[in-house]
C-alpha cells in the first residue's frame, strides 16, 4: 500500500516514508496525509517567549512611562511634557527611518549626521546670510542629500567598497566642508519655515505630524510592496536575491540615495523647528537613529529591520532619557544612554537574528 | 575482513539529545573496530549529525543520567565522559572533518595545516620547517597548491580537500586514531572521491579506523566494512557492509522499501527551446548545445573542467560570450543578467543552498514566492493571504513537511530545502530548468522525490538541464549527457550507450592527471 503510493505520486512519499519512520501501525496514516497545520505546535512557554520577543520593546516603553509618570508625579504625563517629547524628536525619527532602509538592505549609512550637518548650515548660509528666498534653499539642501546619495552609492554599488567605510569617511567630509562654509550658528531663518515646522496641533508640533507621514509611507513600502520584501532579499541574502531577479544593485543604491534624501529632509525640518542654523547639531544625529533601527529590529519581525520598530524604539530612547533628566541627571546621560542602547540593540538583534534561524553568509 | 569480536578501538555510548522537548538522540551508540571504515546511515534528520558533533565535543548531551547510563567515549581503553574539549579529543586520537569544512576563508593553506601544531625551533615558530612539511603533505595528497595560497580563493573541491587532509594529519602519528568524516564527499568530484577512498584505505591499513558519514550508498558499498544505521534517532541497526545489499541499506534507512529510485522515462519531441551558442567562460570555450522540450539534458566532466560553468554563462549568472536563446528570443551573453533570463522563461537552482538558492532566515512562503512576488502585487497591495494560499499548494505538490509556510527554511532538513526551492522556481513556469548538482546532500527519500518532480517538469513539456558530476543519477534520468572536457564538448552519449560506466569512461579518458590539474 505505501508502495504502490510512493510509486504514483512523488507528494505522497515522503510523507508516507516518515509515516512509516514515526510508527510502523495502523495508525500511520493519520498523521500524514491530510493534517496540514498541526505541526509545529508551540508550547506555552514559546508562546510567551514569541509574544515576549515582539511586543517586549513595547512592554517595556509602557513600563517606563508608568515607572516615570509615579517618580514624577504631575511633571512626566503632563500634556506638555508629552507634545514636548513627541516634536522633539520627530527629525530624529526621519533619520532613524532613514538609515533603517539601508540596513534592510544590508548596508550602512552612517553620513546621515554628515548630511544633517551640511544641509543645516547650508540652509542658513543660503537663506539667511546670502539673503536667497525659502524655496531655492530647500531644493539646493535636498539636492545635496541626493548628490552625497548617489556618491555614496557609486562607491559602495559601483566600485564595491564597504559601505561602513564610504559612509563614516563621508561624515568627515561632510562636516568639514560645512565648518568651512560656516562654523557659526546663523540665526533668522525664514519664517515660512520656522511657521510649517513649529506650529502646534493639540499641543504638538507640526513637525512631528511630517515624521509620522515618513513613518507611514515608509511602512508601507517596507511591508505593502515588492520593493520592501526585495530590500529584506537583499539584506539577508544578496547572491540568492540576485539569482531571483532581484535588482540588488538597484535596491542597494537607491536604498542610500533614499537614505541621505531623508537625512536632508529632516534637516530642513529641524532648521524650521530651531529658527536657526547650528553647525553642532549632528551629535545627536550621528547614534541615536541606529541604536533605534537595531533596538527596532528586535521587535515585531524580530530579527529583520522594520519600520515600526525603529519608530518606536526612537521614542522608547527618547523616553527613557527624558525621564532621566526630569529625574535631575545631568546632559551627559544622553551619550551613555545612547551609547549603551546601541550595544544593548546589536547584541539583542543578533540574539533576535539567531533565534529566526541563520543569515545567510554573504 | 570484519573483526567484530576484538576489542573496539572506539564506543560511544548512552548518547542522548534533545531540543527543547524534540528528541534527536535517543541512548545512541558507535562500536567501531581496529581498522575499519564505518559508514554511519540514516534520512536527514535521523540524528547522524548530531551523534558526530557529541563525539567531538561541540554540543552536550542531554542531563539527567545516571553513573550507568553516563554519556561517554572510549578509545583505545581510555574513556572520557562527554562533552570533551578539543585538546581531549586530540589526546584521544580523535579527528574530524566537518561538513562546514571548519575553514578559515583568509588564512593561507600553510596556516591552515599548521593550525594548533606548529613546528617549533627554540620556541618560535620556524616557517621554513612549516613550509617544507606544507609543501610534503600537500604532495603527499597529490594537491597542486602553494602553501601561500588563501584558503577563501580556492574551489570547493581544493577547500574540502584541504579540511580532509588536516583531518587525517590530526590522527596521524604511532598511536591509532579514528577519523570522523561528516559527508566528505558532497562536494567532490568523481575522481577526487577515488582518491579520497585511496586515502582512506591507508588509514584502515594502519590499524586505524574511519567514521563516514554519507548518503551515497554507492559509496558505502565501494569502501565500507559496516555500517550503523540511525532512523528518528535511534540505532537500528549495524550490518557488515559485503553481506548486504543496497536495497537492504535503503530498506534499513527508511524503514520502509523504497521502490525504483528513479524514474522511468519518456520519449521527447525534438523541438529546440534552449539554444546555447559558442559560450566562453573563464573555465570554458566555444561550448554550443540544444536542448529540446521535455528533455532532460546532463552536462558533466570533471569538476574543473568547466561543465559546472555553462548553466550558470545561460541564466546570466556570470558575465561571459556567447549566445543564448530560448523559444526564439535570442540575447548576446554578456547582456544577459538573472531578471532577463527569468524573463525569457529559464530557471536556475545552483549548488550551494546556504549562499546561492535560499534564504535561510526568509520563511518557506516568502521563499516560494520570491521569484515570483510580483504577482502578488495588485491594487498597490501584497496579497498576503493569497500568496499563504499557494505557499501551501505548492508545498503539498511537492510533499514537504512540516506544511508551515511561516516557519524559517531553516528549521527544514536538507532534502526538504531542496524540494522548496525547487518548487520556487516551478512556480516561474520555466520553459527551460537548469539545476547544479541537484541532490547535494539529499536523503535518499528526498532524492526519489526530487527525481520524480524533476521529470514531471519534463513530461509537462519544461526543457531541463543537469550540471552534476553524479554520473549513476545522470544515467538513469537524462535523455542525452554532454560530457565537457578542459572547458570544450568532448562527446554526447544518448540511449543504450548512457551508462554509468561509459560516462565515467568518457569523463576519466586521456586526462592525464584529473586531480593536480
Amino acid at each position: 500500500m505505501a508502495q504502490t503510493r510512493i510509486g504514483q505520486d512523488p507528494a505522497a512519499s515522503p510523507a508516507t516514508s516518515r509515516g512509516g519512520l514515526v510508527k510502523d501501525g495502523p495508525s500511520s496514516p493519520a498523521n500524514t496525509a491530510d493534517a496540514p497545520l498541526a505541526e509545529p505546535r508551540l508550547r506555552a512557554h514559546d508562546r510567551i517567549a514569541l509574544i515576549g520577543s515582539r511586543f517586549g520593546l513595547i512592554i517595556t516603553w509602557a513600563l517606563m512611562i508608568v515607572a516615570f509618570g509615579v517618580l514624577l508625579p504631575g511633571v512626566f504625563l503632563s500634556g506638555s511634557n508629552l507634545g514636548y517629547l513627541l516634536s522633539s524628536q520627530a527629525t530624529v525619527l526621519i533619520v532613524a527611518i532613514a538609515v533603517t532602509i539601508p540596513m534592510a538592505a544590508g548596508e550602512f549609512d552612517l553620513s546621515s549626521s554628515g548630511v544633517v550637518v551640511i544641509t543645516v548650515v547650508t540652509m542658513g548660509y543660503l537663506n539667511v546670510i546670502q539673503r536667497w528666498p525659502l524655496m531655492p534653499t530647500v531644493l539646493v539642501a535636498l539636492a545635496i542629500g541626493l548628490v552625497v546619495g548617489c556618491v555614496n552609492a557609486f562607491f559602495v554599488v559601483r566600485i564595491g567598497i564597504s559601505s561602513l567605510i564610504v559612509t563614516l569617511a563621508m561624515t568627515s567630509v561632510l562636516i568639514g566642508f560645512a565648518l568651512g562654509l560656516n562654523n557659526l550658528t546663523v540665526t533668522g531663518i525664514s519664517v515660512d519655515l520656522v511657521d510649517a515646522a513649529r506650529s502646534t496641533v493639540g499641543g504638538i508640533q507640526l513637525v512631528f505630524f511630517y515624521a509620522l507621514g515618513v513613518v507611514v509611507v515608509a511602512w508601507y513600502f517596507f511591508q505593502h510592496t515588492p520593493i520592501g520584501r526585495s530590500l529584506y532579499f537583499t539584506g539577508a541574502g544578496r547572491e540568492v536575491a540576485r539569482l531571483s531577479g532581484v535588482r540588488v544593485d538597484a535596491i542597494r543604491a537607491g536604498s542610500l540615495i533614499v537614505s541621505s534624501l531623508l537625512g536632508a529632509v529632516a534637516a530642513v525640518l529641524l532648521t524650521g523647528v530651531l529658527g536657526s542654523a547650528d553647525p553642532n547639531v549632528g551629535t545627536s544625529y550621528a547614534l541615536a537613529p541606529f541604536a533605534a533601527a537595531m533596538l527596532g529590529s528586535t521587535s515585531f519581525t524580530p530579527g529583520r529591520f522594520n519600520i515600526l520598530g525603529t519608530a518606536v524604539a526612537t521614542y522608547f530612547l527618547a523616553t527613557g532619557i527624558t525621564g532621566l533628566q526630569l529625574l535631575g541627571l545631568a546632559g551627559w546621560v544622553t551619550q551613555v544612554f545612547y551609547g549603551m542602547a546601541l550595544i544593548l540593540g546589536v547584541a539583542l538583534s543578533t540574539f533576535a537574528a539567531r533565534r529566526n534561524g541563520r543569515t545567510n553568509r554573504a | 575482513m570484519n573483526s567484530t569480536n576484538q576489542e573496539p578501538l572506539l564506543r560511544a555510548e548512552h548518547l542522548t539529545k534533545s531540543y527543547g522537548a524534540r528528541p534527536v538522540l535517543k541512548e545512541a551508540y558507535l562500536n567501531i573496530v581496529s581498522g575499519e571504515i564505518h559508514a554511519l546511515l540514516g534520512e536527514n534528520g535521523s540524528g547522524k549529525s548530531t551523534l558526530i558533533k557529541l563525539l567531538a565535543g561541540q554540543i552536550a548531551p542531554d542531563g539527567g543520567y545516571t553513573a550507568d547510563n553516563a554519556p561517554c567515549v572510549t578509545v583505545s581503553g581510555r574513556s572520557e565522559g562527554l562533552p570533551i574539549d578539543p585538546k581531549t579529543a586530540e589526546r584521544l586520537k580523535l579527528g574530524f572533518v566537518h561538513q562546514d569544512l571548519g575553514l578559515v576563508l583568509s588564512s593561507t593553506v600553510m596556516e591552515t595545516l599548521g593550525l594548533g601544531r606548529y613546528r617549533t625551533q627554540w620556541g618560535r615558530i620556524s616557517w621554513r620547517a612549516q613550509r617544507s612539511y606544507t609543501e610534503e603533505t600537500l604532495r603527499r595528497y597529490g594537491l597542486g597548491l602553494s602553501p601561500d595560497a588563501v584558503v577563501g580563493r580556492l574551489s570547493a573541491v581544493e577547500r574540502a580537500m584541504l579540511s580532509i587532509i588536516r583531518g587525517i594529519e590530526s590522527i596521524s602519528g604511532e598511536e591509532r586514531g579514528v577519523l570522523v568524516l561528516d559527508e566528505p564527499t558532497a562536494y567532490l568530484p568523481a575522481d577526487a572521491v577515488h582518491q579520497l577512498f585511496e586515502v582512506l584505505r591507508r588509514i584502515k591499513a594502519t590499524g586505524s579506523s574511519v567514521v563516514f558519514v554519507t548518503h551515497r550508498l554507492d559509496e558505502v558499498k565501494d569502501v565500507c566494512d559496516r555500517a550503523t544505521i540511525l532512523r528518528s534517532g535511534e540505532v537500528v541497526a549495524t550490518m557488515d557492509v559485503a553481506s548486504a545489499t543496497t536495497d537492504d541499506l535503503i530498506t534499513a534507512i527508511l524503514g520502509t522499501e523504497l521502490t525504483n529510485l528513479y524514474p522511468s522515462e519518456h520519449t521527447t519531441v525534438t523541438e529546440p527551446v534552449l539554444r546555447a551558442t559558442n559560450l566562453s567562460g573563464a573555465e570554458t570555450r566555444d561550448v554550443s548545445f540544444v536542448a529540446s522540450r521535455g528533455e532532460i539534458l546532463g552536462l558533466t566532466g570533471l569538476v574543473g573542467d568547466g561543465f559546472e560553468e555553462i548553466i550558470g554563462l545561460c541564466f546570466g549568472a556570470s558575465r561571459g560570450e556567447g549566445k543564448v536563446e530560448v523559444k526564439g528570443t535570442e540575447v548576446e551573453q554578456k547582456w544577459l543578467r538573472p531578471r532577463r533570463a527569468m524573463s525569457m522563461g529559464m530557471a536556475y537552482i545552483p549548488a550551494d543552498r546556504a549562499t546561492s538558492s535560499g534564504l535561510m532566515a526568509a520563511s518557506a512562503a516568502e521563499n516560494l514566492t520570491m521569484a515570483t512576488m510580483r504577482r502578488y502585487w495588485r491594487s498597490g497591495r501584497m496579497a498576503y493571504s493569497e500568496e499563504h494560499k499557494d505557499a501551501i499548494e505548492a508545498m503539498r505538490r511537492v510533499g514537504l513537511r512540516p506544511l508551515a509556510p511561516d516557519l524559517p527554511l531553516s528549521s527544514f532538513s536538507g532534502g526538504n530545502q531542496q524540494k522548496l526551492i525547487l518548487a520556487k522556481w516551478l512556480l516561474t513556469r520555466p520553459h527551460v530548468l537548469f539545476l547544479h548538482e541537484p541532490t547535494n546532500g539529499v536523503d535518499v527519500g528526498a532524492k526519489k522525490t526530487l527525481f520524480d518532480l524533476i521529470n514531471r517538469a519534463a513530461r509537462d513539456g519544461c526543457s531541463v538541464v543537469i550540471a552534476s558530476s553524479e554520473y549513476e543519477d545522470l544515467a538513469h534520468l537524462c535523455h542525452r549527457v554532454i560530457v565537457i572536457k578542459n572547458g570544450a564538448v568532448s562527446g554526447e552519449l544518448t540511449g543504450d550507450q548512457l551508462t554509468t560506466d561509459a560516462i565515467t569512461h568518457r569523463c576519466l579518458a586521456s586526462t592525464a592527471t584529473p586531480a593536480t590539474s
